[in-house]
């Protein structure tokens, strides 16, 4: 019998049949659903099938016992991340009250049965999606649900997760609905990710009609944590002993205490209200009114509670992320910044704390043996870049200072004034926070 | 130490007049008394529009405000006036805030009756950030005092309600250098001459609206969304205005002078310096050196940044610069304005105007030359000497008879150096 | 979600007839090579990625139609160029004049403008620029003449100067750590060299000059109202690569159906060869370029390689999965792409296949890490192979074009100002092209 070729089958199937001696003895872990039983133990045949083999829900995390503890953290079983997100949409609110239709990731928990993640993670959009964090050497398998837009159910739009900035990236894998199969309502796509030597700060986004589906909301975090954070001895070559690094720098010049990351995006209210209305999108007069950090709109982004519960959203909080920074004096600081606006650039400034660019798109600022970090008053982040900022606050006195954008006229929410891109710095005394 | 009564008095004169003064005794602080004060401003093409703007004493205010220049190895301490209905505050992007901050201050917006300094009220996430450091409630003084003071090239800027206030003139230029020669302590960083050049931009509905009040929660113009720039200033003139080639800071640039540029940005959005037949050498951005030094000829002059460009020029022609996202034009207008600059380069000896009148058949020669009046001779040739004039720091030669207009005339110098210039055809 | 129908329409179209075809792609840069060029500044028209036409005034060389953008004007590092300029726009227009940046000039002839020597809208006054090349790199050349009215409209091109040193060599790319062998050195597009120095080593070559334009100017002058325009008021709709929108960026350069827009953006290349990239950007706004697939290291800006000192090369060179091009600038990078560290076999190898050149040793072999959806669960794009592997195919259903070259991995490079990536209210347009990394089997032009 020849290659099998049928519904469902492809290359990719027969490449995972043919070698089941490989390194990592994969066992996997269906969740049951009825008509995956039949795939189920064709597999364990070894024979093709050709039934309706539904993806549907069926989320593919193989358990990690190959002994090797490949992020060198001592424990060789938990080298495999698996996540399960929702495509979907939802509502969030802004600084002024202003309820915005938007579409987002969001995670599925452990507990919902696989015959119910359609119907209970619908409008769970979150603003912005799940933060993924990963430590070099796991593996990423990230199952994306299309739970479908229960507000707008005329649209049958796929949806697809790109991950931002990883290098040497295959095109399966890369979420772009031009050259690779992007998941259609009611069905699951397993992406994988291998981080080894891809330490360092990326982003993710759906890529279908990417610029609707960004305008509206579909934008997450993801970053790797560097092999360099198992290193003891450079941990504590710090003073306090760091909580970790930015990048395997080798001497310890990104070490960091406290960390954040910060996502700078935006909204134009006009194209959200558009949206709900089920009008034209107004694609030629994008400009967005609503400037965020990490979903949220000054004073909001100093707020430590979750936000975003509104009647539309059925109560459900769908910014669940604030942008405040607490440290205490002699601490460094991390802040992980991207830009993902699709309008804006942005120069972003730290009013009185010096502000060192340690890396930028997921690379450390250094060739070879040439360092090329530098201090900045202004760094200019435009869509799609990253930048690693450290904050040394030795000799900063405590008290607040204000990370925001220089580019003043942005700092509105709607018709607001003093809002949009800004969040508070809280230096704290050297003995505590908590006084 | 001076006694108390004199130094008083002194320090009292000297604030009056808006002169540095230096504090005796510890470490030494450059001082200034600076207003902040209501006034107009009068944009190229005649448009006049009010200014919210900074001065030294008692005149008008200015648009960007008064150079403030701190000397090698000193602080700063401002006294801060304000002339304004509204509270200010000051603040130094690029350096740490003041010493004495006693800020940052917080309101219940959009009311603004309740205001909390230095700390976020407890449990309070709705108030929000009014000024970066103490405020200075109108018609009362207060003071920002630095006791160490960053090397480079700064903007001093109003830390109050920012994006509505900056935009109306309060803005200026503070540095420091290492000496009187050197910008920072890296030999790299010598120069001869020094340029300060303010980019800032304006948009007169805008400072119409904040300065008649109707600006903010509830009125017409509730925010900057709609601010829409339609005058880019260099300095606070725009071209064709001549007198952008006097920029402030800086005597004759004479080709092969270490000229050292500071690029300063006020404005809101990124402005792109572009030089034409020159290359410049950036070193550092916000105060800081670069690890590396960078030969470039666009400069992404980010809004709020400044750089630090090292000049030379091989040749005595104009150094020109242009804005590379073409903000070349004043309101709109379809003639040459906005961001050009150009700064003249003088030979070791460039004659830069000549005159010949048929009427009284005489020849008028004006010249310039690097070497210090005294040391050289200049010589019309076939005229006659030319003579150094002090107020002017020129030299200057009216020859007559001449009976017919010579195409051109040459000058040289004791020196060696020589320049040759074409003779315009004049009726008067 | 309004997805333009010419996407599927045109993008089949064109491309069915134009991709397919093999060693269809060029190593280098279509311009004119030369040390004098006679350039004429007139008005035509383009045609937009939605089908629309738009007035413009643009470079011509010569007495043919004017281009969008100029013509690409390639020089020899010492050579001495000459420029010439005519004016045969409307009267309207006012003066033209050229500036370029980065190079040292010499103007005569003309009037004097604020810039530069401007030549009037007389059709016969000859403004002629000289300078030297003295450097090589990657330069922008635009009208000096009421610039803010004038590049809007398209008077924009692009200078590259190529190194007298070193001299190309016919040789294969380098062989990275953990990577297998070079094929023969007869597939090999040859090593050539952006810079003075061997660290600008790259095969292949790749111009992406981005520009912006705000419709309402091209009207208000195509219909007499110059004097109503206020460059003040901008506010760009339409967003181009090499002077067009997605989808014609990728359609063919110098197709007949855009006889004013002679280039296009869209390459082709091989895993394991060097790409260089220039980067250029004229308008009103910067555009942050994003690369799907992997980094760019960027070795140079304004024609100065990022160098501590002379003779150290680009040792100052940074990598960026983004690069920000503001008005006026270049930017120099090279891409390369292997696949490396994956955790799977890019090729769908089984162990004992021979390998493929440049493949990541360690992942030879090694298994696709999931069982992707069945097809009724998915959407395919149109330039998917139909298999996840470089070099693979596999079933298309009914309705796909099949637009996919050679079995590549095709990574989407744009604007990330997403807003750009749109033709006047229509997405997909804009500053959207794409570059496929094609197995070594599929045969590319190589000289």
């Amino acid at each position: 019998m020849g290659p099998v070729i049928c519904d469902g089958m492809s290359h990719a199937e027969k490449g995972f049949l043919r070698n089941p001696s490989r390194k990592k003895e994969a066992v996997m872990r269906w969740k049951r659903f009825l008509s995956i039983v039949a795939l189920v133990s064709a597999v364990g045949l070894g024979i093709g099938v050709c039934s309706m083999a539904q993806s549907n829900f069926m989320v593919q995390c193989p358990a990690d016992n190959d002994g090797i503890d490949a992020d060198g953290d001592g424990d060789p079983t938990n080298d495999i991340v698996c996540k399960h997100l929702t495509a979907g949409d939802g509502f969030a609110t802004m600084a002024d009250g202003t309820v915005m239709y938007t579409f987002g990731f969001s995670e599925v928990p452990e507990d919902v049965p696989p015959g119910q993640v359609f119907a209970l993670r619908q409008v769970k959009a979150e603003l912005p999606g799940p933060t993924i964090v990963l430590r070099e050497g796991q593996e990423l398998y990230l199952n994306l649900t299309n739970v479908g837009m229960i507000n707008r159910p005329d649209l049958f739009d796929t949806h697809s997760v790109h991950w931002h900035g990883i290098p040497n990236s295959g095109s399966i894998f890369d979420g772009l609905p031009e050259s690779a199969p992007t998941v259609k309502i009611g069905a699951t796509f397993p992406y994988y990710y291998a981080t080894l030597g891809k330490e360092g700060t990326y982003f993710y986004h759906c890529h279908v009609e990417v610029t609707e589906h960004m305008q509206m909301g579909m934008i997450g975090q993801i970053y790797v944590l560097p092999r360099q954070d198992q290193d003891m001895v450079l941990r504590s070559s710090g003073n306090p002993p760091y909580a970790g690094f930015a990048y395997n720098d080798g001497d310890g010049s990104t070490g960091y205490h406290v960390s954040k990351a910060i996502q700078l995006a935006g909204f134009d209210s006009r194209f959200h209200a558009q949206h709900i209305a089920i009008q034209n999108l107004p694609f030629a007069q994008l400009k967005d009114d609503y400037h965020l950090m990490n979903g949220r709109g000054y004073p909001d982004t100093i707020n430590p509670n979750l936000l975003g519960a509104s009647p539309e959203n059925n109560g459900h909080f769908s910014q669940r992320m604030d942008a405040r920074i607490q440290a205490r004096q002699g601490e460094r600081v991390l802040l992980r910044v991207h830009n993902i606006s699709t309008t804006h650039l942005f120069t972003v400034r730290v009013l009185g704390i010096p502000m060192k660019v340690v890396g930028i798109d997921g690379k450390l600022l250094r060739n070879g043996s040439k360092d090329l970090l530098y201090e900045t008053s202004s760094l200019t982040i435009g869509g799609g870049q990253a930048a690693d900022l450290l904050l040394d606050t030795t000799g900063v006195p405590p008290g607040t200072y204000f990370f925001y954008t220089t580019n003043l006229s942005e700092l509105i929410n709607g018709q607001e004034e003093r809002g949009g891109i800004m969040t508070e710095i809280v230096v704290c005394p050297a003995s505590g926070c908590g006084t | 130490m001076r006694s108390n009564k004199v130094s008083i008095l002194l320090e009292q004169a000297c604030l009056a007049l808006g002169l540095i003064v230096v504090l005796g005794g510890g470490a030494s602080a450059a001082e200034f008394s600076l207003k902040a004060k209501a006034g107009s401003m009068t944009l190229p093409g005649g448009e006049t529009v009010p200014i919210w703007g900074f001065a030294l004493g008692e005149g008008p205010p200015t648009v960007p405000g008064p150079r403030l220049t701190v000397p090698p190895g000193e602080g700063l301490t401002v006294h801060l006036t304000n002339l304004l209905p509204v509270p200010i505050s000051f603040v130094i992007p690029g350096q740490k805030l003041p010493d004495n901050n006693a800020g940052p201050v917080w309101t219940d917006w959009p009311n603004d009756t309740v205001t909390w300094s230095g700390s976020r009220p407890e449990g309070n996430y709705s108030a929000r950030v009014r000024s970066f450091t103490h405020e200075v409630p109108p018609g009362e003084t207060r003071t920002y005092t630095w006791s160490t003071f960053e090397e480079g090239a700064f903007i001093y800027q109003t830390g109050t309600n920012p994006a509505a206030q900056v935009q109306m003139g309060l803005y200026g230029a503070v540095t420091k250098n290492f000496s009187a020669s050197q910008a920072y302590g890296h030999p790299d960083t010598i120069f001869d001459k020094e340029l300060v050049l303010v980019y800032s931009a304006l948009d007169p509905k805008m400072n119409e609206a904040i300065a008649s009040r109707r600006y903010g929660p509830g009125t017409s113009t509730p925010n900057t969304r709609d601010y829409v720039p339609k005058y880019f200033l260099i300095n606070g003139k725009a071209w064709p205005d001549r007198y952008l080639a006097k920029v402030s800071g800086t005597t004759e640039i004479f080709v092969g002078d270490r000229v050292l540029i500071r690029l300063l940005n006020a404005g809101y959005h990124t402005f792109v310096p572009v030089f034409l037949n020159a290359y410049v050498t950036a070193r550092a951005e916000d105060g800081q050196l670069y690890p590396f030094a960078r030969k470039q000829y666009a400069l992404e002059l980010a809004a709020g940044r400044s750089l630090d460009v090292w000049l030379v020029p091989s040749k005595s022609e104009t150094i020109t610069i242009y804005d590379g996202r073409l903000n070349l034009t004043n309101a709109g207008k379809p003639t040459p304005g906005g961001l050009y600059a150009k700064i003249p380069v003088i030979g070791p000896l460039t004659i830069y105007k000549t005159r010949y009148s048929q009427a009284t058949k005489t020849l008028k020669v004006f010249a310039r030359t690097k070497e210090s009046p005294g040391t050289v001779v200049l010589t019309a040739v076939g005229f006659g000497d030319l003579a150094y004039r002090p107020s002017k720091r020129d030299y200057y030669g009216a020859f007559s008879p001449v009976p017919m207009k010579p195409d051109s005339v040459t000058v040289v110098s004791s020196a060696g150096a020589s320049d040759t210039k074409p003779v315009p055809f004049t009726l008067r | 979600m309004r997805k333009s129908r010419w996407f599927g329409l045109a993008l089949g179209a064109w491309a069915m007839l134009e991709m397919t075809t093999a060693a269809w792609t060029q190593a280098k840069i279509i311009g004119v090579e030369g040390t004098s060029f006679d350039l004429v500044a007139r008005q035509d028209r383009i045609t937009l990625g939605d089908g629309d036409s738009m007035l413009m005034w643009g470079f011509a060389l010569g007495e043919g139609r004017m281009q969008y953008p100029g013509p690409t004007l390639i020089l020899r590092q010492g050579d001495t160029v000459t420029v010439t300029l005519r004016n045969s726009l409307p009267r309207e227009a006012g003066n033209v004049s050229i500036v370029f940046p980065g190079h040292e000039v010499t103007a005569s002839g003309g009037v004097e403008g604020v810039l530069t020597r401007e030549a009037p809208p007389d059709n016969t006054t000859v403004v002629t620029y000289t300078f030297t090349a003295t450097r090589p790199g990657t330069y922008v050349y635009h009208s000096g003449t009421r610039p803010d009215l004038q590049v809007e409209m398209g008077l924009v091109g692009v200078i590259v100067v190529r190194p007298a040193n070193p001299t190309p060599t016919p040789d294969c790319p380098p062989v990275p750590q953990g990577h297998n062998e070079a094929p023969p050195r007869s597939l090999c597009a040859g090593t050539k060299f952006a810079y003075d120095h061997p660290d600008t080593a790259y095969d292949r070559e790749f111009l992406i000059l981005m520009t912006d334009m705000d419709p309402r100017v091209h009207r208000l002058v195509e219909f007499g109202r110059i004097k109503e325009i206020d460059t003040t008021n901008f506010f760009q709709t339409v967003w181009f690569a090499n002077g067009r929108n997605f989808p014609d960026t990728i359609a063919n350069a110098q197709v007949p159906w855009l006889p004013t827009q002679p280039y296009n953006a869209l390459f082709l290349m091989h895993p394991g060869e060097r790409l260089l990239v220039r980067m250029a950007t004229l308008g009103r706004d910067p555009h942050p370029l994003h690369f799907h697939g992997n980094h760019v290291r960027v070795i140079a800006k304004d024609g100065v390689l990022l160098s501590s000192g002379l003779g150290a090369g680009p040792d100052l060179s940074y990598e960026r999965y983004t690069v920000v091009v503001n008005p006026c600038e270049t930017v120099d990078a090279i891409y390369t792409w292997t696949g490396a560290l994956m955790g799977w076999d890019i090729y769908g190898h089984a162990p004992g296949d021979p390998l493929a050149p440049y493949e990541f040793i360690g992942d030879h072999g090694a298994n696709f890490p999931v069982i992707l959806p069945s097809r009724d669960d998915v959407k395919f794009g149109q330039l998917y192979s139909g298999s996840p592997f470089l070099g693979g195919e596999g079933f298309l259903p009914p309705e796909h074009a099949g637009l996919n070259v050679g079995g590549g991995f095709f990574y989407m490079w744009h604007s990330h100002t997403e807003k750009e990536l749109t033709n006047n209210n229509v997405f997909p347009g804009g500053l959207i092209t794409f570059l496929g990394v094609v197995p070594w089997n599929v045969p590319l032009e190589s000289e």
